[in-house]
């Protein structure tokens, strides 16, 4: 199935939910809310709805589908935590979201990264922290359809300078920034 | 481009680590005598050779321990923390019963 993405597009999700969960009992009280946590670091699961990045042995960031339609992660972040070895992660606040969608997505951030980022080596749910435009960046793989998808984070300080580096690195692909409307007018055609 | 292995990220540019000082006893802070305690933080011993010390992947927080040659700058090995400290080290409080976590 073709790509509905000529040419690579940059959205700014910073506004989207997310939150993150750390400390040695962080894996047990999101087991216990129904969440499918990845079994080693640097991997993720994804879905419609909510994406679990174990960034750690003991952290866990959950990212709203940013084009899902109701808020699973209101249910986690209303339940109470465990006395103990459980705190909260304002990612929200500390840091800025990205994706960075279409077939040229690698080919794009070989441009900013170090880190290979081609599929054969970084398959979708992978995930790489690691430095983007010279900023920490958390990079994860997932996929939109049949698109690549890569969820960008990086501190919230740095968002505007780091769009920027990105629509610098996408110009040759002949990439643009795109509102989330647009994209979900694109990923709901036929 | 030089580049160190990171036990929980995998080979990154040497640029993303921060150095943290030489892996070292710490003598206990409210029985140690003052020389000791000074010696111990502001006395390092600068050997030529292999040596262990703390070192942090800046882009994921992850502080982990690596042996590396003072004098060819060889990185001979990284592991995590948890290979040489297995509990969590706890500090007393000068004149207090309670334990600082």
């Amino acid at each position: 199935m073709a790509s509905k993405f000529e040419h690579p597009v940059l959205i700014e999700l910073s506004d989207s939910a997310r939150a993150g969960f750390r400390g040695l009992a962080a894996e047990k009280h999101l087991q216990r809310l129904g969440i499918n946590i990845p079994d080693t670091p640097n991997l993720a699961t994804y879905g419609d709805e909510l994406a679990v990045l174990r960034l750690s042995p003991k952290e866990f960031w959950l990212l709203q589908h940013p084009l899902a339609e109701d808020s699973p992660l209101d249910k986690v972040q209303d339940a109470a935590l465990p006395a103990q070895d459980v705190y909260r992660l304002f990612c929200r606040d500390s840091h800025a979201w990205f994706w960075l969608v279409g077939d040229r997505a690698a080919d794009v951030m070989a441009k900013v990264c170090g880190v290979d980022l081609r599929a054969v080596v970084f398959p979708p749910g992978t995930i790489a922290q690691t430095s983007v435009a010279r900023v920490n960046a958390i990079v994860v793989h997932q996929t939109l359809g049949n698109d690549t998808c890569f969820n960008l984070l990086c501190d919230s300080a740095a968002a505007e300078y780091f769009r920027r580096c990105m629509l610098d690195a996408m110009a040759e692909f002949g990439g643009q920034c795109m509102e989330r409307e647009q994209l979900l007018t694109i990923v709901n055609q036929g | 481009m030089k580049i160190m292995h990171c036990p929980l990220n995998g080979p990154r540019n040497i640029s993303e680590f921060v150095y943290g000082g030489d892996v070292r006893q710490m003598p206990q802070p409210d029985e140690c005598t003052d020389k000791a305690w000074a010696e111990y933080v502001f006395y390092a011993d600068n050997r030529a050779g292999v040596v262990t010390e703390w070192w942090l992947h800046t882009p994921s927080g992850y502080w982990f321990i690596a042996e590396r040659h003072t004098v060819t700058d060889d990185i001979v090995r990284t592991y995590d923390a948890s290979d040489m400290f297995q509990q969590r080290i706890d500090f007393m409080v000068a004149g207090s019963d309670k334990e600082e976590q």
